[in-house]
């Protein structure tokens, strides 16, 4: 068990979305939020950089849309973990990206627990 | 080829349903895009239509069918992309129109089979819809009683119910449900769950629910899996008994898929996969003697008959009710009392089989009706117009001769309908009108009578222009055209060649051949009318009898001759009673209670030219009452009433235009010719003659 920190990119088109992720996950001590993206485009270009441990993603997004990006990253590599930040009514779509290959989904408006339990549940990271 | 006609016969109607249930099915698909199911039973009518072909040695035409098939099988889990969605549908209209014109080859003994170059073309096409390729979906597969053992067997395999309730705060279920049965089914197999897996796919769950899973894993890896996965509140793994597993598969999963068979009417996927084998197995014969419709325990509760064995059927069995009638007949002459007592104990049974032939004739109109669906679109298609068809009443049943000789009269009144009657977007528009029109075919069926209303909300007709029209061909003079009524408008517009003279498109709005359609079902015993009004659209009234072959009928006589009114038709029979009769204006009527019925006296309506026959004994003994419905009644008065019998209809090839109130002929049991009434006809055609201001009677 290393106590290195997991690194994370985070995908959404809103720096309000993205600061308040930030906020959270930085708060842990466990996490460090390695890139922002504020499109799939991006989000792909960054990925295959920096190779994060995990990725939240939005899923509307100008350029290239939240489904399409799991799709390419999923390409470049099989095992990335992808969780769908989604808002509220767009369970078609998450339903999508679950297929895709999303590992799991939370929704907005999300409050900081429900973020703790990603970094608990997906990472085995537990914030005491 | 060594398929005996029969079996060929058997064949062509079995691929002809298969072929109208794609049909069917695409429409349904072209509606409700995002409905799986019929993506679902196209697959299976695909999937038959290809082993049927096969065995009928049309080898490409089985392929051709196959490339469906498989493409379907991918598709049913998924949907169809958007954007393909249209050239798919297309796709399969002209799928639709190539099986049809193979078919009709078939018919013809033609068995060319498609030639390998299409099929090739057909084969890439269907590359160009493929997609991305996507996981099956199928996230919980029932094992059957069959399979169960050798997975007990393996002792490698550890069985399990997980109970898991959520968090209350999860929202969408479906996808959340989907992640947890992924995880799951990537170390082993659900095979069951509570509430039932069509009902769990579905995401319908309010927070808690079981599933049964089996899994090289254990336990606590198990756990583990689980842990990964938000929005679980809680979860618990039990070990199952190999007893509780056979248990649950052969009570509870038996259950669940005989009720999911009869529901979706599909087979469960273990016996899909089985399918092939069965269909080659299966041979032409059996497929096609016998529609299996197998309910739960397996009885066949519907048998295909061909519909040249059941015509011969009502033959024979029509011409034995004549034998019979003559033999009784000539019995009670001679004064075998006891032996025609003996043949009318036959009556029953003779009641009976009538019945049932009846009921075989009959056909849901749906049969014939659903293909308009086609129609409509195709030819809205072709003139440019939107159009939507709207069919109500397609359970009503009827005589499928009927039907059959319906069938082009329709056709005829909904082509108008979209050549003329529906205007283009931008009309429709500019009225204020939907963009789309609607054609909208109602059947009801009333006492022995079908009614029809083929109704479109179009342009309607254009009365005055009909007027205008009828003056200007000197077909009234300006004083009776002013005076003629919508009614006597509608007659016209129905005259023979009225509506094709030159310029009567613009004007009726119509197309010619409306004179056509009304003596055609006229032939069929039925009436014709119009109701139409300008800008609201346009309603053509059919009606007709629902079956033409033997009804109950009242002999009567009339001045010396014999005549037959149907049964159903009349409402009282009465001594004729002078005292009863009224003058009111220039009619007669008759008193009943107090009503005031019309008089019809027969001997004078049925115009015996010979003034001899006139005279003859007329006796004015009789009065019955007779009707059509509750509206139009009217008292015939007659010499003589004699027996009630069942008769055999037949009705008249030729059209007589002086006969129009003659429903049609019947042997008697002497041999002679007694002609049936036409009760409707004639009601309706006296009140006109003289004026009557209303068919209906006085109150």
């Amino acid at each position: 068990m290393t106590n290195e920190k997991k690194r994370i990119l985070i995908v959404d088109d809103a720096q309000f979305t993205r600061n308040i992720l930030k906020n959270i996950m930085n708060k842990t001590g466990y996490v460090e939020i390695v890139g922002e993206a504020a499109n799939g485009k991006e989000g792909i270009e960054l990925f295959k950089k920096l190779k994060p441990d995990m990725i939240t993603m939005d899923l509307v997004m100008p350029e290239k849309g939240g489904i399409e990006t799991i799709e390419e990253i999923l390409k470049i590599d099989p095992k990335a973990l992808i969780v769908v930040v989604s808002a509220l009514g767009q369970e078609a779509l998450v339903l999508e990206a679950a297929k895709k290959g999303a590992k799991d989904f939370i929704q907005k408006p999300f409050k900081t627990e429900q973020i703790l339990e990603v970094l608990e549940r997906i990472l085995k990271k537990k914030v005491e | 080829m060594s398929i005996s006609k029969d079996d060929l016969k058997l064949f062509i109607s079995e691929a002809e349903d298969l072929v109208q249930k794609v049909e069917d099915e695409v429409f349904k698909l072209e509606n409700d895009p995002n409905n799986i199911k019929p993506v679902q039973e196209l697959y299976f009518a695909f999937h038959t239509l290809k082993g049927l072909t096969a065995m009928a040695n049309l080898n490409n035409v089985s392929k051709f069918c196959h490339h469906f098939e498989s493409f379907l099988d991918k598709t049913k889990e998924t949907k169809i992309d958007v954007d393909k969605r249209d050239d798919f549908i297309k796709l399969l209209f002209d799928s639709l129109d190539l099986l049809r014109s193979i078919l009709k080859n078939v018919k013809k003994g033609d068995f060319s089979d498609i030639d390998e170059n299409f099929l090739n073309s057909i084969k890439e096409s269907f590359e160009d819809f493929e997609m991305a390729s996507e996981a099956s979906l199928s996230l919980i597969n029932p094992i059957t009683p069959d399979k169960i053992k050798n997975i007990l067997d393996d002792k490698k395999n550890f069985f399990y119910k997980i109970y898991i309730r959520l968090q209350p705060t999860c929202v969408f279920k479906k996808v959340r449900l989907f992640i947890i049965f992924r995880a799951l089914n990537e170390f082993g197999q659900i095979f069951f769950s509570k509430p039932d897996p069509d009902i769990l796919e579905e995401g319908d769950v309010k927070i808690d629910f079981e599933i049964f899973y089996f899994s090289q894993k254990k336990e606590n890896e198990i756990t583990k899996v689980l842990d990964e996965i938000l929005e679980i509140e809680n979860k618990v793994v039990t070990s199952l008994k190999n007893d509780e597993v056979k248990n649950l598969v052969e009570i509870d999963i038996v259950n669940w898929s005989k009720r999911e068979k009869k529901k979706v009417k599909k087979t469960t996927a273990e016996q899909i996969s089985g399918r092939d084998q069965k269909l080659k197995r299966e041979t032409l014969a059996k497929i096609s003697t016998i529609e299996e419709t197998f309910e739960d325990e397996g009885k066949i509760t519907s048998v295909k008959v061909n519909i040249d064995v059941l015509e011969k059927l009502m033959n024979y069995f029509s011409e034995l009710v004549v034998n019979k009638n003559q033999i009784t007949q000539v019995l009670k002459n001679k004064g075998e009392l006891d032996l025609s007592r003996m043949f009318d104990e036959m009556d029953k049974p003779f009641l009976e089989i009538q019945e049932i032939i009846f009921d075989l004739k009959l056909v849901r109109v749906e049969s014939t009706f659903r293909r308009y669906r086609r129609l409509v679109r195709d030819v809205g298609q072709e003139v440019g117009k939107k159009v939507q068809l709207i069919l109500e009443g397609t359970n009503v049943e009827i005589d499928r001769k009927i039907l059959e000789e319906l069938n082009g009269s329709i056709i005829h009144l909904i082509r108008n309908a979209i050549y003329h009657g529906i205007e283009t977007a931008n009309e429709r528009k500019k009225q204020k009108k939907d963009e789309t029109g609607t054609i909208r075919i109602a059947t009801l069926r009333r006492a022995g009578m079908i009614f029809i209303e083929v109704e479109d909300d179009g342009r309607g007709i254009d009365y005055e222009n009909v007027r205008r029209k009828a003056i200007e061909k000197n077909i009234y003079s300006k004083e009776e055209g002013r005076d003629l009524t919508t009614e006597d408008l509608n007659r016209i517009i129905l005259m023979p060649g009225f509506s094709s003279l030159e310029g009567a498109d613009q004007i009726s709005g119509r197309g010619m051949g409306l004179a056509i359609v009304a003596d055609k079902i006229k032939e069929l015993g039925g009436s014709f009318s119009i109701q139409s009004e300008k800008d609201i659209g346009t309603i053509f009234k059919l009606m007709v009898p629902f079956t033409r072959a033997i009804i109950n009928a009242q002999l009567i006589r009339v001045s010396g001759d014999l005549f037959a009114i149907p049964t159903e038709n009349i409402k009282q029979i009465y001594l004729y009673d002078k005292a009863l009769v009224e003058n009111v204006g220039n009619a007669e009527y008759y008193k009943i209670n107090s009503d005031l019925i019309p008089i019809i006296y027969l001997n004078q309506y049925l115009k015996f030219d010979d003034e001899e026959k006139l005279q003859k004994e007329y006796k004015s003994k009789i009065a019955v009452w007779v009707k059509k419905d509750e509206n139009i009644s009217a008292i015939f008065v007659l010499d003589e009433i004699l027996q009630q019998m069942n008769v055999v209809v037949k009705p008249f090839k030729f059209s007589y235009s002086d006969l129009y109130n003659i429903l049609g002929s019947t042997i008697m049991s002497d041999g002679s010719i007694c002609l049936i009434l036409d009760v409707l006809s004639i009601i309706t055609s006296y009140m006109i003659e003289n004026k009557f201001s209303k068919l209906t009677t006085i109150q």
